[in-house]
């Protein structure tokens, strides 16, 4: 196994690198927190939203009196209601294309659920009552469902630009050639499915207006810089909404579009009263944006001995209704397609076509995900081909620091794919013995990579405000949003670690876009390496501040000025916070420092070449190995262990690290066995918990997390963004331990339910 | 929203009578009415407690060594009891199968042998329904699951059921003709009206045998815990008996739980050889038709009996055949 190698951090000591239990933790497990969904107040209001019921149909009519006729109806608010009523993004950030959707539907609908009408009213109840009362006349248009089939030339368009969303292109040599003189190509199909963030925390939030007009929405979710879009959509300056977002209850992506935010903007704006809006979890599971579906064609040229010569791959993602960040997801997905191998030639076309399902957007993994389930299948697959073992295939091709990758952009970092798979086979032990006669047993690897931070056309920047108190407490001051990964308790812990201080010592205000700075939202992986980059620079430039006054007042080199809990050292005499602040006061230096982190940028993707000098700022690397068995009469997979291995650079808070690697293995797990939302013509199918099946305690086999820590990271103190990788290599890393077990037969396409994998047996 | 009464009288009377008032329902540990309520799919207007009737709380030994456990005795309260998970191990599994400890503590003997059945196109939000036209049992003309059927085939899903009739055990029905039946005597075959209780009637409790038969129980749900059953598996038998008395059971596959009569037969003599319990497990297999109203598949369902079968069938013939060497 891999030693522990760890870059010297820039302070003089502290909590990096040494596991602890964060505050928020225990405050959450207490049920001390007070989430969006928790504010109640007198006189408030509650909100529900009316939504389509048809997939596809022209609205001839929404008519209202009845609801308002409704005592104790506040405002029944639609289209001609919202001051402007479109949404537009380019969410490629290369001018590929604006989209754009309507807040409320008002002439047509697109998917099952889509927002028609907000009903304000004086209780929950209330609400549910005036929002049956509101009467939609729909002239019901044929639909599609099927992205293939809406990418047909008779198919129905959905928008007036025609059915295909987004084409991506990524091109390296000569794929042809190299493919028709390769001694082994072998060619497969893998197809995964609509799964749901699922979180504990429904969409939730509160809005009410403030004396001065401003509008406040305090909600959940993971950007709070689309104030600026609600203030666009209101016709308001950005400066009159303001957006909090407390402690989020996971988000995973899934409050990374806005999910309640405008219909509270709304209601509070139309009302001028305090306005709570709650989504069910039917309406979650049927009407929020889900992961994309999407289906894989590799093919895969390798010679004899097992070196990987060409992929030319087909992605086609089925985006839904509208666009959100389809085009971002897809592109994430077309990077990574080839996996974390060199690769001569490749050529990779990924699509996403609109339908009239419900719309396809961020989730965990980011595309980059659904990839792995194909690369690393068929990693397993060419492996059986050429009759090689499936590691030491990998071990051949793996990518290295300095290779090309198929974007054309070189690898600056260290790759540990070597090391945390030998991490993870060291761990897994012996191979599995079935627990009783007729089980079949299987142990699967799988790889992965994984982008962290926006693509660097984005010029994404972060900024963080430092500030320090004469009692010697300091304040952190971020505008990140805390979806539970530790987000905000990382800035301080960072920071203390760069000021030598106690992380008890930092105070981390987060989540206000009018009071913290903006330090972009928390997706993408990017939070730790943006706003944990900014909280580094800005505890640098107060140290220094401090360090300075320091050795005005205590004489010597401000450089050796000791930073500790009560005041400050150095080898010639002390002061006590008190006096460093009344001597700063006097010097005019104030202890307090705003620093913005800019993330390296880069020029924007060459898409019709199909190449980019740099797409994302770096890459996380790891190894995952699992051993199931499965009951070849149900058909049930159960899964016995489970080894994950990453190389984060360097793990702030190893804690954290590992409840990121638990969580992402078990979120993944549910993706690999039992999750699907399942739509018949746009409608969901399995609308409660008790259907749609995340995996429960009891399912989940002991997980091991294994952290390595190269030392080279992009991020603050060199970590690497660990979020989204941890959920990456799950699946494949599943099912290809199932096909070991069913010698050999695959299940390619998720979930792995135990009637695929009887149907799969029988077929053979 | 209408506003519900609930009410609770102190003697099996009152009880009988409070059922009289319409819309009247028997609220034990609510685990699935409330839901269903929540769900719009129970519109009851009375909810009648039974936990304040003498009797219903308790758990006793009648003078012949039979066990008898009071309606309203919460599972966890069984799972806890210092005598009943000695002397009924296999009712113990199927407890312990139900749902999850929280709902346990709460869930009663009476409210899971009555617990409501349950359909893939019924037990959905609202909305999901209302875009369905009503079948059976949501008061229209037609069953989605078994579009041939003339009545509702809603499944069983009560864990307890197929084990209690696996062992022979009775259930007391209060009302104005007050008895003892036999636990299968309970269910009518309509899975909208699924019990054969007469209006005014309730469980109080039910009795278990003295000596109670080797058995082995097996659920089968997608995860290991919380989900409902998509097929429960009974098996039992009692080598006292000449011939013996073989029960195999399997539940949630329809309304009522269906025993399979041509497997038993086959055990009841001769020799439990493997070639023979596959056999049996086949006939099982062949007893039941499951329908499309589960969350996994028909043919899924159907193949499943024969591997929870035939493993139920092995573990109760190592029983046996412990027994028979320890004797
Ligand atoms: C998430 C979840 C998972 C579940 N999983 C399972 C499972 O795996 N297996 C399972 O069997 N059940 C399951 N259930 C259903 C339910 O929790 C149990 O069946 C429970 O035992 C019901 O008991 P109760 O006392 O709560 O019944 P209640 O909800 O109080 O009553 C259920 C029904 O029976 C009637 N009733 C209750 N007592 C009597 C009586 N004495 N006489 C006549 N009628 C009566 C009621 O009127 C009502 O119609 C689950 C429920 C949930 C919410
Ligand atoms: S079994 Fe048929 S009648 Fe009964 S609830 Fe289901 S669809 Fe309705």
């Amino acid at each position: 196994m891999a030693g522990r190698r760890i870059a010297g951090g820039p302070g003089v000591g502290g909590t990096t690198g040494q596991k602890f239990a964060r505050k928020d933790v225990a405050a959450k497990v207490a049920g001390l927190v007070s989430y969006s969904g928790d504010t109640q107040g007198a006189g408030m209001l509650h909100a529900r939203l009316v939504r389509s019921l048809y997939p596809h149909a022209r609205i001839t009519e929404i008519a209202i009196a009845a609801a308002q006729a409704l005592p104790g109806v506040a405002a029944v608010l639609t289209a001609r209601d919202v001051p402007c009523n479109v949404l537009a993004e380019d969410p490629s950030g290369t001018g590929g294309g604006v989209f754009t959707q309507p807040v409320l539907a008002s002439t047509e609908v697109r998917y099952v659920g889509e927002p028609l009408a907000v009903v304000v009213a004086a209780s929950p109840v209330l609400a549910d009552a005036a929002a049956q009362l509101v009467k939609v006349t729909y002239e019901p248009l044929p639909a599609v469902f099927d992205p293939g089939l809406a990418l047909a030339d008779d198919a129905p368009p959905i928008h007036p630009g025609g059915n295909l969303c987004v084409q991506w292109h990524v091109n390296k040599g000569n794929v042809e050639e190299v493919l028709a003189q390769a001694p082994v190509v072998i060619q497969r199909e893998y197809a995964t499915q609509f799964v749901d963030h699922a979180y504990l925390e429904p969409e939730a939030g509160s809005a009410w207006l403030e004396a001065d007009g401003v509008i406040v929405i305090r909600a959940a979710t993971q950007v709070i810089e689309h104030y600026r879009r609600l203030a666009g959509m209101l016709n308001l300056p950005h400066s009159r909404v303001r957006l909090i977002a407390p402690y989020v209850g996971g988000g995973f992506g899934g409050k990374e579009d806005m999910t309640v935010e405008p219909y509270l903007a709304l209601a509070a704006f139309h009302t001028r009263r305090p306005v709570r809006m709650v989504w069910s979890r039917q309406e979650s599971l049927q009407a929020r944006p889900k992961r994309h579906p999407m289906r894989f064609q590799y093919t895969v040229a390798a010679s004899r001995d097992g070196k990987l010569e060409a992929v030319d791959i087909n992605i086609l993602a089925d985006a839904g209704a509208y666009a959100l960040l389809t085009p971002r997801v897809l592109f994430a997905a077309a990077v990574v397609a080839s996996g974390p191998y060199r690769v001569l030639a490749a050529r990779v076309v990924a699509r996403a076509g609109y339908t009239h399902n419900v719309p396809s957007s961020a989730f965990r993994g980011f595309g980059a995900m659904q990839a792995a389930v194909a690369y690393e299948q068929i990693m397993d697959e060419l492996a059986e081909t050429l009759g090689m073992d499936p590691l030491e295939l990998r071990r051949k091709n793996f990518l290295q620091r300095g290779d090309e990758l198929a974007t054309g952009e070189r690898v600056e970092t260290a790759v540990w794919l070597p090391e945390t798979l030998n991490a993870v086979q060291a761990a897994l032990g012996p191979e599995p013995q079935p627990s009783r006669p007729g089980l079949l047993v299987g142990r699967g690897y799988a790889m992965n990579m994984q982008p962290y931070g926006r693509t660097v056309w984005f010029g994404d920047q972060a900024a963080v405000w430092m500030g320090l108190e004469n009692d010697g407490s300091f304040h952190l001051r971020a505008g990140v949003t805390d979806v539970g990964g530790g987000q905000a308790a990382v800035l301080g812990q960072i920071a203390a670690e760069v000021l030598g201080v106690l992380p008890e010592a930092v105070t981390v205000h987060f989540g206000d876009s009018a009071l913290t700075p903006l330090t972009g939202g928390t997706f993408a992986t990017r939070q730790l390496y943006m706003s944990g980059n900014a909280a580094v620079r800005a505890a640098e430039s107060l140290r220094e501040r401090i360090q300075r006054v320091a050795a005005t007042l205590c004489g010597g080199d401000a450089k050796t000025v000791v930073i500790e809990s009560q005041g400050v050292r150095t080898a010639r005499g002390s002061a006590r916070w008190h006096e460093v602040a009344a001597a700063a006061r006097q010097a005019g230096v104030a202890l307090e420092v705003l620093e913005t982190f800019f993330a390296e940028s880069g020029p924007g993707y060459d898409n019709r070449r199909g190449t980019a000098a740099r797409t994302f700022p770096d890459f996380t690397y790891g190894c995952h190995g699992c051993d199931v068995e499965i009951d070849p009469e149900t058909g049930q997979v159960q899964i016995l262990q489970y080894v994950a291995s990453h190389d984060v650079g360097r793990a702030i808070n190893p804690l954290s690290v590992e409840g990121q690697i638990q969580g992402g293995v078990a979120q993944g797990i549910g993706y690999a066995l039992t999750e699907e939302v399942l739509f018949h013509e746009g409608q969901c199918l399995n609308g409660t918990l008790a259907q749609y099946l995340i995996p429960a305690a009891a399912d989940l086999p002991p997980i091991r997390a294994l952290i390595l820590e190269s030392g080279e990271g992009k991020g603050p103190l060199n970590a690497r963004g660990i979020g989204e990788p941890a959920i990456s290599p799950v699946a494949p890393a599943v099912a290809n331990a199932v096909a070991r077990a069913l010698g050999g037969a695959r299940v390619r396409s998720l979930p792995i339910t135990g009637e695929k994998v009887v149907d799969t047996l029988f077929e053979r | 929203m209408s506003s519900t009464a609930w009410l609770r009288p102190r003697t099996a009377a009152e009880v009988t009578m409070a059922l009289g008032l319409p819309g009247a329902r028997i609220l034990a540990g609510g685990t699935d009415l409330v839901p269903n309520r929540t769900w719009e799919l129970d519109t009851g207007t009375t909810w009648v407690g039974i936990g304040a009737v003498p009797g219903t709380r308790e758990v006793r030994c009648d003078a012949a060594g039979r066990w008898e456990v009071g309606a309203a005795v919460t599972l966890a309260e069984v799972l806890a009891h210092p005598q009943l998970g000695r002397h009924y191990p296999l009712w113990m599994e199927a407890m312990r199968a139900v749902a999850t400890p929280e709902i346990r503590t709460q869930a009663t003997v009476g409210g899971n042998l009555c617990v409501d059945t349950r359909c893939r196109f019924r037990n959905q939000p609202p909305i999901w329904r209302s875009g369905l036209i009503p079948c059976f049992k949501s008061g229209g003309d037609r069953c989605y699951a078994a579009p041939a059927s003339r009545l509702c085939v809603a499944m069983l899903v009560s864990d307890s059921a197929p084990v209690l009739m696996a062992m022979g055990a009775e259930a007391a029905v209060a009302g104005p003709f007050a008895r003892w039946i036999a636990l299968a005597d309970l269910y009518s075959g309509d899975g909208d009206r699924h019990l054969t209780l007469n209006p005014g009637e309730w469980v109080r409790a039910i009795r278990l045998p003295a000596k109670p038969p080797l058995g082995a129980f097996r659920k089968w749900r997608p995860r290991a815990t919380m989900d409902f059953p998509e097929v429960d598996v009974a098996v039992s038998v009692d080598c006292d008996e000449e011939p013996r008395v073989v029960r195999i059971v399997v539940s949630a596959v329809g309304p009522v739980p269906v025993r399979a009569t041509s497997a038993e037969t086959l055990l009841e003599s001769g020799p439990w050889t493997s070639e023979r319990l596959a056999e049996a497990a086949d006939r099982a297999r062949a007893a039941v038709h499951p329908y499309d109203n589960g969350q996994l598949r028909v043919w899924g369902r159907q193949r499943a009996v024969h591997g929870l079968v035939l493993d139920a069938l092995r573990q109760v013939a190592s029983a046996v055949v412990e027994k028979g060497a320890q004797a």
